[in-house]
């Protein structure tokens, strides 16, 4: 057995709760941080990420031994949110709008000083360019970029090939370079303007 | 080589934090003789430092209250399912109690009811009912004791017809 985390597991499916525990104290901050990036809500990724661990606890009698364990925790993780994602469209949709309409009307050449570009704005556009992207695209692209999975295993969680992990990643990275082109171009500005 | 898939086995390496020199001698000249390959290639490495400004590797701060409101939860799950798991084996036991129930007091009842006649008792019933019958049977004993006719003659026969005439 080469993966630690598979033997946790096996050891919990054995009735040893501890073992549980110390999956989830492992595991607990990276699924926060994965579901916040695949909901774009830190507050919903929390209680995602509870029902991920939740989820995890009751597949104690099923679970059999195969691949690395965090591909099968992220696998748990992705479905739970795309699920989620499906449940709340209209809702993201809105919120989609609203950060639109944010980017969009706010114009950091009026309010601050010249070649300052506010990390705020910044941050919402890259939330608006992760909320754009297609499910697997999204889920992809912050398995391998944010949770720096190997593409194995993100195409392990994702369960789809390889070969489909980098061709998701590839559209993905355009996709979000289209979108954040804008901010590339002011930043470059303001590095030669100094 | 496709730019496409040079880009992408770029990618693949760029995440495996491959350094130039270990990148696919192939995918290295391609991308050093073709404009729009390292155009991408550039806007990537940008890309790349936009995320990093935009949402740098922050630890996620979770307080106790987190903690303690899973394991809450994970409590009300786990009584959850023990209560489904007797449900269940409730359900189970339903058709077997109901079987139960169906052997304690229907069964018994059944004992007192007459099973249906077969065919040839039918016929026994009927040849018993003929037997009650006792002034034809006494006929018929008569008709037995009558001595052939040919030994009958005539002034007989007419004196027992006469008897049996009413």
């Amino acid at each position: 057995m080469t993966d630690p985390e598979v033997a946790l597991m096996c050891a919990f499916a054995r009735g040893e709760e501890a073992a549980f525990v110390t999956l989830y104290r492992t595991y607990r901050d990276r699924i926060i941080a994965y579901c916040t990036r695949l909901l774009g809500d830190r507050a919903r990724a929390e209680e995602a990420a509870q029902d991920v661990f939740i989820k995890l606890y009751g597949t104690r009698d099923t679970y059999t031994e195969r691949g690395q364990f965090s591909s099968f925790l992220y696998r748990i993780a992705t479905n739970h949110c795309f699920n989620l994602r499906a449940q709340l469209d209209q809702r993201l949709t809105d919120r989609r709008k609203a950060l639109d309409d944010d980017s969009h009307s706010a114009s950091p050449r009026e309010h601050d000083p010249a070649g300052q570009l506010a990390n705020a704005e910044l941050r919402s556009a890259l939330a608006a360019a992760l909320a754009e992207l297609p499910d697997k695209q999204r889920a992809a692209f912050v398995l391998v970029h944010y949770q720096e999975l190997a593409y194995r295993d993100a195409a392990a969680a994702l369960q789809v090939s390889e070969a489909a992990v980098k061709s998701l990643i590839h559209r993905a990275r355009i996709s979000m370079m289209q979108r954040l082109e804008p901010h590339a171009r002011r930043e470059s500005e303001v590095v030669h303007a100094m | 080589m496709q730019c496409e898939a040079v880009r992408e086995l770029w990618l693949a390496a760029h995440y495996e934090r491959q350094a130039p020199r270990e990148l696919d001698a192939s995918v290295r000249e391609h991308i050093a003789s073709c404009a729009q390959c390292a155009a991408f290639v550039a806007a990537q490495r940008e890309l790349d430092a936009l995320l990093l400004r935009a949402d740098p590797a922050e630890a996620v701060h979770v307080g106790p209250a987190f903690d303690t409101r899973f394991f809450g939860r994970l409590d009300g799950a786990r009584r959850q399912a023990a209560w489904t798991r007797r449900k269940r084996a409730f359900l189970w036991l339903t058709p077997l109690a109901a079987a139960a129930a169906f052997a304690l007091f229907l069964l018994p009842h059944r004992r007192h009811e007459q099973p249906p006649m077969a065919a040839e008792d039918l016929a026994l019933t009927r040849d018993l009912e003929l037997v009650e019958d006792l002034p034809l049977l006494r006929r018929l004993d008569e008709v037995e004791a009558y001595p052939t006719l040919s030994h009958v003659n005539e002034a007989e026969l007419n004196a027992l017809i006469a008897e049996d005439t009413p």
